[in-house]
């Protein structure tokens, strides 16, 4: 009798045993972060702006052009800003305005300035970059002269 | 030590990445240019005719038009200049004589066009700018020896210059 009895708890035991080795858990521990990104490109250089008319008693003819685009891409939950500035300044009587998507021209002659002013975080691409060359009269010709515009994207 | 190399060169590396992270730029190259522009336009036509005379036997009353201005727009040289010309001399006994006004430039005063076929000088030392609505005066006077002009269509072309 003793002896039956251990033969069925070795067995009872066996069983138990082999259940547990039936199933087996890790576990892994993973870091994710996305961080503050902002990117802005544009999709080429403008045409070249050149005045050549005038209507007689009034400043020369200004000037535009909507021919390139800006992208933007930000995840900032706070929104951005989109800053233009021009390198070298324009001598008086010379002006460069900016509105980038249809936010407002913005005057870029002499200093760096807000072209819009929020941005929520998204991406958009197609933007129109509409520039506008303007010079008075009294300022009298200019030679061809090539500046850089640069669009930063800030966030806020 | 050599971990708290490590630890702060991380740190290091965080914060650059972080300040690199806060703002993005992207450039353009833009091409200005404004040419030399000398335009110049008259505000309409004018109709002198001759129809009386100066009482006493004084000759022919003269009659004159200040009814038309021109406006100008210069950007070249400091010291521009327009010039008026005739189509076509006028005959003898017929006289012509224009004034422009001018606040950009000096007006040279009456100047006789009755036979200015090459061009002659009404306004100098033009600076670069914009002058609007400039009086354009015109005096037409006749000797009754001249006789009767009928109706003439004349040109008179105004011509800014640096």
């Amino acid at each position: 009798m003793k002896k039956l009895t251990m033969v069925l708890a070795i067995g009872a035991m066996s069983v138990l045993l082999l259940s547990f080795a039936s199933a087996q858990t890790a576990q892994q521990t993973f870091n994710l972060a996305v961080s503050s990104i902002y990117k802005i490109s544009v999709s080429g250089n403008p045409t070249d702006m050149t005045i050549t008319d005038a209507v007689p008693g009034s400043d020369p003819t200004p000037v535009t052009d909507n021919s390139t685009t800006y992208g933007i891409t930000h995840n900032d939950a706070d929104g951005a800003k989109i800053t233009a500035g021009l390198a070298p300044a324009l001598a008086a009587g010379y002006t460069l305005t900016i509105n980038l998507d249809g936010n407002g021209a913005v005057d870029i002659s002499t200093s760096t300035e807000d072209a819009v002013g929020s941005v929520a975080a998204g991406a958009s691409s197609g933007n129109v970059i509409e520039y506008e060359f303007s010079a008075t009269a009294a300022a009298g010709p200019l030679t061809s002269v090539s500046e850089t515009v640069t669009l930063t994207v800030v966030g806020l | 030590m050599k971990k708290s190399i490590m630890i702060i060169a991380l740190v290091a590396l965080s914060a650059f990445a972080f300040q690199m992270s806060l703002a993005q730029a992207a450039n353009q190259l833009v091409t200005l240019e404004v040419k030399v522009v000398n335009k110049i336009n008259i505000s309409g036509p004018v109709s002198l005719m001759i129809d009386d005379a100066i009482p006493g036997g004084a000759g022919l009353q003269p009659v004159s038009d200040n009814s038309t201005s021109y406006n100008i727009t210069h950007n070249g040289s400091a010291i521009g200049k327009i010039t008026a010309a005739v189509n076509s001399p006028l005959p003898a006994g017929i006289k012509l004589e224009l004034t422009l006004a001018s606040t950009l430039g000096t007006s040279t005063g009456i100047q006789d066009i009755s036979n200015a076929t090459t061009a002659i000088d009404v306004v100098g030392g033009i600076n670069q700018g914009k002058d609007a609505t400039q009086m354009i005066t015109y005096d037409f006077s006749a000797t009754p020896e001249a006789g009767v002009f009928a109706s003439t269509v004349k040109t008179v072309t105004l011509t800014v210059t640096d």
